[in-house]
């Protein structure tokens, strides 16, 4: 027992514990994002740049806080802009979004991504309860979107594969490592759990409340809504099942469903 | 970190499926009533959620509302898109509003009376336990599963104050540990994480507290620590620590208890054996008294009643005289063993003593055994600081026991000789029967008489508990050896005196 062998003051780990090395590389990010953001690129170079930027930038924090190389961080950053600017190119260009969590399942299954909780044994029953819960808060979305903004289900292989491709590849993964995988435990070893997951969830909704690139305010608020919930919600799967991947399942069923809506 | 529900509220394994179908039946009276904001089947959700409070609390209520409000939403949206904010809105959404308000009342003031009613529910059950007539070691094992079965946490230890530890891997607390800080500061040490596993694991020590202080802690490792379980655990610190104490001075008292039930049986056993024996004693007294008196009485009556030849008084006279000697040495021993009953030592005139001299006086009052007694004396032997009278008692009583106890024709040694430089042993050797191992250590003894030893010889059992009175009040030492079938050898030593 813990308490039996080690003496009592124990000086908790800085929470940027483990940037040291990816330091530059997160501030290189954030520094791309804001200049996307800023309108001052072409639209398709920005769009490039803003992938790679913010997600690419969220995914190497959290990668490098799981103890991950600089390198191995780079590698996703430099998949994320490929894939983007493929889309440019043509819309099927949205399936080399698949490497990015092709490489990150590269990882955890090596065990180098356990740490950020994904690894083996996998939790496939949790994982099927959280696509379950992503498919219910769907429907939500269905509902409310379809009696409220008159919104319908249309499936357009043009608009979601890469749409899709982008939510598969870089929003969701970014989303649950950096938020669950890395905020969120770190948050945890030190604050109450449900305090933990408030300030999480709030960082991670505060995400897509600014975010630029959501065209109305309606949207942003909505937008902002769903992702407070499924943030509470693949917290909650995180804690029970102590796994990313039931969050990963419930985030991934409900953006599919998303994108299946369209006005009209 | 909560004490875990035993039982709980009957059938709470339905009751999810109850307040969803609840909560999807009032939303389809709502649906079938036009999807109107202010039909009154939105009262309703007041059922399901104040049920979920009840049954789980305030995390049920807090699940209840929130399902409510997203099944409410879509109703409510819509009216907000096309109207803004109308009266029918916003009595829809006051009545959600309250229902999440009285929900989490509810579910808060269930949760706070579900945790109540557990800590006491633990704290009878240690209480129970402690109260148990068990070892303290086994004590604490089961007062350890206990603790880790009803509080749902990883692990629990229990660390003594005197060095015990009951742990799920039986180690012990080492001296720099939390544990061990804990148990002598006496005061409680919470860790939020011990980083060593990929979910976070709280630490909570706390002193057990007993009467006189901190008597060990209490730690446990657990998923969650609130500062509910915190204020619990201190709590729970003080309640073991005084049962612990209780526990332990219930086993002291009871230990003690029977000591002193052994120390009474003992006390009257030997009461017993010492009443048997004074009894034997006053039987044996009465007729060694006897003996003498009727000699002295028989032949008194003759010498006063008839004529001797000269030769004859001189014979009978002999016989008075021994007779009386022996009677004077019985009383002489009475007189010892009464003072040495009352505590007091026996009174002593010490001179400077040739020990060859004593002996040889001894010596002569034996004559009649004539061959039988060997004496031995070693070469210019120095004198001893010693009461010829007690001196010539202690011979004369084991020279006298040791021919008694002999066969007629085997001899007895009497010795004398120097041991170191400020010592001098003497020594009666007999080849009588010996006495047994278990009587060794009782022989000085007054009454004592070992085994076989009345139906050998006369005797009163006050002999060798007046030499060893005698020789201990001259500063001296007595030992005994023997052998059954080869002899007994009571030696003794005096102080011997420079020249």
């Amino acid at each position: 027992m813990w308490a039996l062998r080690h003496p009592g003051h124990v000086v908790p780990l800085p929470f940027v514990a483990g940037w040291s090395d990816a330091r530059a590389l997160v501030i290189g990010c954030a520094a791309a994002g804001t200049v996307a953001a800023a309108n001052v690129l072409p639209p398709d170079v920005a769009a490039v740049v803003g992938v790679a930027a913010v997600h690419g930038g969220l995914l190497a924090a959290a990668l490098t806080w799981g103890g991950v190389t600089t390198t191995g961080a780079g590698i996703v950053i430099a998949l994320l802009a490929l894939a983007r600017a493929l889309v440019a190119l043509h819309p099927l260009g949205g399936l080399a979004y698949l490497v990015v969590p092709l490489w990150l399942a590269f990882l955890a299954g090596a065990g180098r991504l356990s740490r950020l909780g994904l690894g083996r044994p996998w939790p496939w029953d949790a994982a099927a309860i959280g696509a379950l819960a992503g498919a219910a808060l769907a429907l939500h979305l269905f509902t409310c979107a379809s009696r409220t903004l008159g919104y319908g289900i249309r499936f357009d292989a043009a608009a979601f594969i890469p749409a899709f491709g982008y939510d598969l590849g870089a929003n969701i993964l970014s989303g649950e490592l950096f938020f669950r995988g890395a905020v969120l435990q770190h948050l945890w070893r030190r604050w109450s759990f449900g305090v933990a997951l408030a300030v999480a969830s709030a960082a991670a909704t505060l995400r897509y409340a600014i975010d630029p690139f959501v065209a109305t305010p309606e949207l942003r608020i909505g937008a902002a809504v769903y992702m407070a919930l499924l943030a509470v919600l693949n917290g909650a799967l995180y804690r029970w099942s102590g796994s990313l991947l039931p969050g990963l399942a419930a985030a991934t069923v409900f953006f599919a469903c998303y994108r299946l809506l369209a006005a009209g | 970190m909560l004490p875990s529900a035993r039982g709980g509220v009957a059938g709470a394994s339905l009751l999810p499926i109850v307040v969803a179908a609840l909560l999807a039946a009032t939303t389809t009276g709502i649906a079938l009533d036009g999807a109107d904001p202010a039909s009154p089947f939105r009262h309703l959700y007041f059922l399901p959620v104040v049920l979920a409070a009840f049954a789980f609390g305030l995390a049920g209520a807090a699940l209840a509302g929130l399902g409510a409000v997203l099944l409410f939403a879509p109703v409510v949206l819509p009216d907000v898109e096309r109207h803004g904010l109308t009266a029918e809105v916003g009595e829809a959404l006051v009545t959600l509003m309250l229902v999440l308000v009285v929900g989490t009342i509810v579910g808060a003031l269930r949760t706070q009376t579900h945790r109540q009613s557990q800590r006491l529910s633990l704290l009878v059950a240690v209480q129970k336990l402690l109260a148990r007539d068990d070892e303290i070691e086994i004590l604490l094992r089961r007062l350890r599963s206990l603790l880790v079965a009803r509080l749902r946490v990883h692990d629990v230890a229990i660390v003594l104050a005197d060095g015990g530890c009951v742990s799920a891997t039986g180690e012990d607390a080492r001296p720099s540990s939390l544990a061990a800080t804990v148990t002598r500061a006496g005061r409680a040490i919470f860790v939020a994480d011990t980083g060593e596993h990929p979910r976070p694991c709280r630490v909570g020590a706390v002193p057990l507290i007993g009467a006189s202080g901190p008597v060990g802690a209490l730690v446990v490792e657990a998923d969650a620590l609130s500062a509910a379980d915190r204020a619990d655990l201190v709590t729970f610190g003080v309640y073991v620590g005084l049962g612990l104490e209780h526990a332990r001075l219930v086993a002291r008292q009871r230990r003690a208890a029977e000591e002193l039930d052994a120390k009474v049986a003992e006390a009257t056993r030997h009461l017993e054996e010492m009443d048997r024996a004074k009894s034997t004693f006053i039987a044996i007294v009465s007729h060694e008294l006897r003996t003498p008196l009727t000699a002295l009485l028989g032949f008194g009556e003759l010498l006063a009643t008839r004529d001797f030849q000269a030769g004859e008084v001189h014979r009978l006279a002999g016989i008075i005289h021994r007779e009386t000697e022996r009677l004077v040495r019985l009383v002489d021993d009475l007189v010892d063993l009464s003072r040495l009953e009352r505590g007091g030592a026996p009174t002593l005139r010490r001179t400077r003593l040739c020990p060859e001299r004593a002996i040889e006086g001894v010596a002569e009052i034996f004559r009649d055994a004539g061959a039988r007694l060997v004496f031995e004396c070693g070469a210019a032997l120095p004198d001893v600081d010693a009461d010829p009278d007690a001196v010539d008692r202690i011979l004369k009583n084991l020279i006298s026991n040791a021919l008694k106890y002999s066969p007629p024709s085997a001899s007895v040694r009497v010795a004398a000789d120097q041991e170191g430089l400020r010592r001098v042993r003497f020594t009666v050797e007999d080849r009588g029967p010996g006495i047994p191992p278990t009587a060794l250590p009782h022989v000085f003894e007054p009454y004592y008489r070992a085994p076989g030893a009345a139906g050998a010889a006369r005797g009163t059992g006050l002999g060798l508990a007046v030499v060893k009175a005698l020789v201990e009040a001259h500063g001296g030492e007595v030992e005994v050896t023997s052998e059954v079938g080869f002899g007994t050898r009571i030696s003794f030593t005096l102080a011997a005196l420079s020249s």
